[in-house]
């Protein structure tokens, strides 16, 4: 049986925590009477499922048998495949947590056409196709500071980069579109949600993404004020795409530099790709080991595969009991267990976060911070920290849905309420503009102040 | 357990009498099981039994595993030789490779993910007990009693229910086929580092190789997910490098260190 157990382990292994799933648009289609019956079984499939495995029995209350009444008719009466996912993603939503997502069966095209078996999905049989052109990138990074879309950072050699955008200058309107009314819209229905910043930074940077042979017209309010219209060029992103299981995950960056040469500064985009992204974070690690601290970056981090929060946790815990937090789910409790690394790191780490970052950026940087391993610098994250899993649907859609809930080691439960920095400081336009990133700067400060021998020796 | 289901059928009784002439049924059904002894016998003959025990010097199974409704599958290697050596390697392409293993005196594990680390407490019991190679085919070994309970259809197939105690006191239910007397399906609980995992086994297929009888396909449902494990292979009395039960240099280097944290 000893094999049979090694799957048991394997289980507690792979669950996902990801912030958002990708999304593309997909051109409409009048569905077939094939498409509805598919989409009939992909909504029984998923109220199914919502019903015996997601980790609140309850459903919050819901009176699940009444949402099945209620919302399967819309499903079957609707005559295209917008309708019909409107009507699951507003059925989800009812739940009210956060990983509960339909991918549209169009991201997973590329998947489906390099398998040796491809599966018919319900984009064969509505006649939905792939985008001529790949799509793009500007190099813009943007947050909403202050009710204003502002770009935090851009990529150098990027086309936003090669356009003359800096950091700090407004985005007032997108492809004629106002950027204002849309920030209200957004706020207006979410309330108080912690997900805001991801939600409309997600939204605007879908926005200006697009097919590489367009141009996004673009304009800016510069330092002065002074309104600047740009066609931004794309490029394809950096990096291989990634997938994980049924997750489209897109491509995988890892940076990591000294700051001064007396710290280190790692940063990555999604807890994705372990292969890769494991070593490469082992290398940077042992790159600054002589440093007076290091400095991991997660603002922006959407997420990822649970495990690797504790893989890389382990490179700056050396306590044998250690965990990041624990996973309930319906019939068993999984505690986020952390095992130290032969030669893990034991000065200052500042973790930098902000609105963008989720899931297992959050239970990272929390995990260690109720581990006194780290102090975490920026603003609050997202707050979205369900271990989630994602399936494909009898449509050919990605079902993504919470498998478990998370309650840190301290006793914190980050779902909808996000990991509130102990150092504050968010973003301002004054600090972009003078190209000053005030996060960075309060960690850096941290760390120099911490007197860690490596800082003592270098005579900091 | 005879005693345990009259006791249970008095309470009933005193409720619902409905229920009490159901649970008398139960009794008179209970009394004409056969015993838990003879069945884990007649398994274990009809796994290979006894006879196979003295012919058997490694095993070595390659299999694979699907968790399919989240598309992911990888490939599992398990290499067993007697008395108790055991090396796994678990690989999923791109993503993981998992490792485990018993050197006659360590167990450890190693993944990308989490790193090398050393099994101890009832984690490792639990793995001595996988790997000690004779117990797989000598119930006795593994388990300190069985006792039949019940019966139950298993996916059409009329099975016995034998609840199992391990040596060190664990609880495990067996549901044996009454007509192969190979297991159909079972309930166990998994000691991991993350917690204790219940998990629901159904046994689907098996296959004879060289006189062992091992199920080739496997449906294991735990912590919400259902999980395939097809065996594709299993090669009895290989030539197997000693090498290959050594422990991997990140554990030798973990034990150099506990070695010198002691001294």
């Amino acid at each position: 049986m000893p094999i049979i157990r090694m799957l048991v382990i394997l289980t507690a292994v792979f669950y996902l925590s990801l912030g958002c799933a990708t999304t593309k648009v997909e051109a409409e289609a009048p569905l077939t009477e094939e498409a509805i019956a598919l989409n009939i079984q992909s909504f029984d499939y998923i109220w199914t499922t919502m019903r015996d495995r997601n980790w609140d029995k309850d459903l919050g209350g819901l009176d699940w048998d009444a949402v099945r009444d209620e919302v399967r008719p819309l499903v079957a009466d609707a005559t295209t495949m917008s309708e019909a996912r409107r009507a699951m993603t507003d059925m989800l939503r009812q739940i009210e947590q956060t990983h509960l997502s339909l991918i549209p069966a169009s991201v997973y095209a590329e998947i489906d056409a390099e398998s040796d078996t491809p599966e018919e999905t319900l984009s064969d049989t509505v006649g939905n196709s792939e985008m001529d052109s790949p799509i793009g990138v500007t190099g813009l990074t943007v947050r909403i500071v202050n009710e204003r879309l502002l770009v935090t950072d851009v990529e150098a050699r990027s086309p936003a980069d090669n356009a003359g955008v800096l950091p700090g200058w407004e985005i007032a309107v997108i492809d004629g579109k106002r950027v204002g009314p849309i920030i209200r819209d957004v706020t207006e229905s979410l309330g108080e949600s912690t997900m805001r910043q991801i939600i409309l930074s997600r939204t605007f940077s879908d926005r200006l993404d697009g097919p590489i042979d367009e141009r996004v017209a673009v304009r800016f309010r510069d330092a002065d004020g002074k309104r600047k219209s740009l066609g931004v060029g794309r490029a394809i992103p950096e990096g291989e795409d990634i997938v994980f299981g049924n997750l489209p995950v897109g491509p995988v960056l890892l940076e990591h530099r000294a700051i001064d040469d007396d710290i280190g500064y790692i940063t990555f985009n999604v807890f994705m790709d372990p292969v890769n992204l494991m070593s490469d974070f082992e290398e940077a690690v042992e790159s600054y080991r002589d440093r007076s601290g290091i400095v991991v970056d997660l603002r922006g981090n959407r997420g990822g595969i649970a495990a690797m929060a504790m893989g890389l946790a382990g490179w700056f815990v050396s306590e044998s009991d250690a965990y990041l937090g624990t996973m309930y789910m319906r019939d068993a409790e999984l505690r986020m267990v952390v095992n130290p690394r032969l030669r893990s790191y034991d000065g200052p780490v500042a973790i930098l976060v902000d609105g963008c970052s989720a899931s297992c950026a959050e239970i990272f940087a929390g995990g260690l911070r109720d581990l006194g391993r780290a102090r975490i610098f920026g603003s609050p994250t997202a707050g979205a920290a369900l271990p989630a899993a994602v399936e494909r649907l009898p449509n050919g859609d990605g079902f993504m849905y919470p498998v478990a809930d998370y309650i840190s080691r301290n006793g914190d439960r980050f779902e909808g309420t996000g990991v509130v920095p102990d150092v504050d400081v968010g973003y301002t336009r004054n600090a972009l503009l003078a190209g000053r990133d005030r996060a960075l700067e309060a960690a850096s400060e941290w760390i120099r102040e911490s007197g860690h021998p490596a800082a003592a020796s270098a005579g900091i | 357990m005879v005693m345990k289901s009259t006791q249970r059928c008095a309470q009933l009784r005193a409720s619902v009498s409905i229920m009490a002439i159901l649970a008398m049924a139960g009794i008179a059904t209970a009394q004409d099981l056969p015993k838990g002894e003879e069945l884990m016998d007649k398994s274990s003959e009809a796994s290979g039994g006894d006879a196979m025990l003295d012919e058997i010097e490694n095993l070595t199974v390659r299999g694979k595993m699907a968790i399919q409704n989240m598309g992911m599958s990888g490939d599992i290697t398990m290499y067993m030789a007697a008395p108790d050596f055991a090396y796994m390697v678990f690989e999923l392409p791109g993503l993981e490779k998992l490792q485990r293993g018993w050197n006659g005196e360590v167990g450890w594990e190693t993944s990308l993910m989490q790193g090398p680390r050393l099994l101890t407490g009832s984690e490792l019991a639990s793995f001595l007990r996988d790997v000690d190679f004779e117990a797989q085919l000598d119930w006795r070994r593994m388990y300190k009693s069985a006792t039949c309970t019940g019966e139950k259809d298993v996916e059409g197939k009329p099975s016995y229910v034998v609840e199992l105690v391990t040596q060190t006191d664990e609880a495990m239910t067996m549901m044996i086929d009454q007509e192969t007397y190979l297991p159909s399906a079972m309930t166990l609980t998994q000691d991991t580092q993350f917690g204790s995992i219940t998990a629901d086994i159904l046994f689907k297929e098996y296959k004879s190789f060289r006189g062992i009888v091992m199920p080739v396909v496997t449906e294991t449902k735990a912590a919400g997910q259902t999980m395939v494990l097809t065996i594709d292979s299993v090669k009895v009395n290989e030539e197997l490098d000693e090498s290959l039960f050594a422990v991997p240099d990140d554990i030798q280097a973990m034990l150099d260190a506990k070695a010198g944290a002691e001294e």
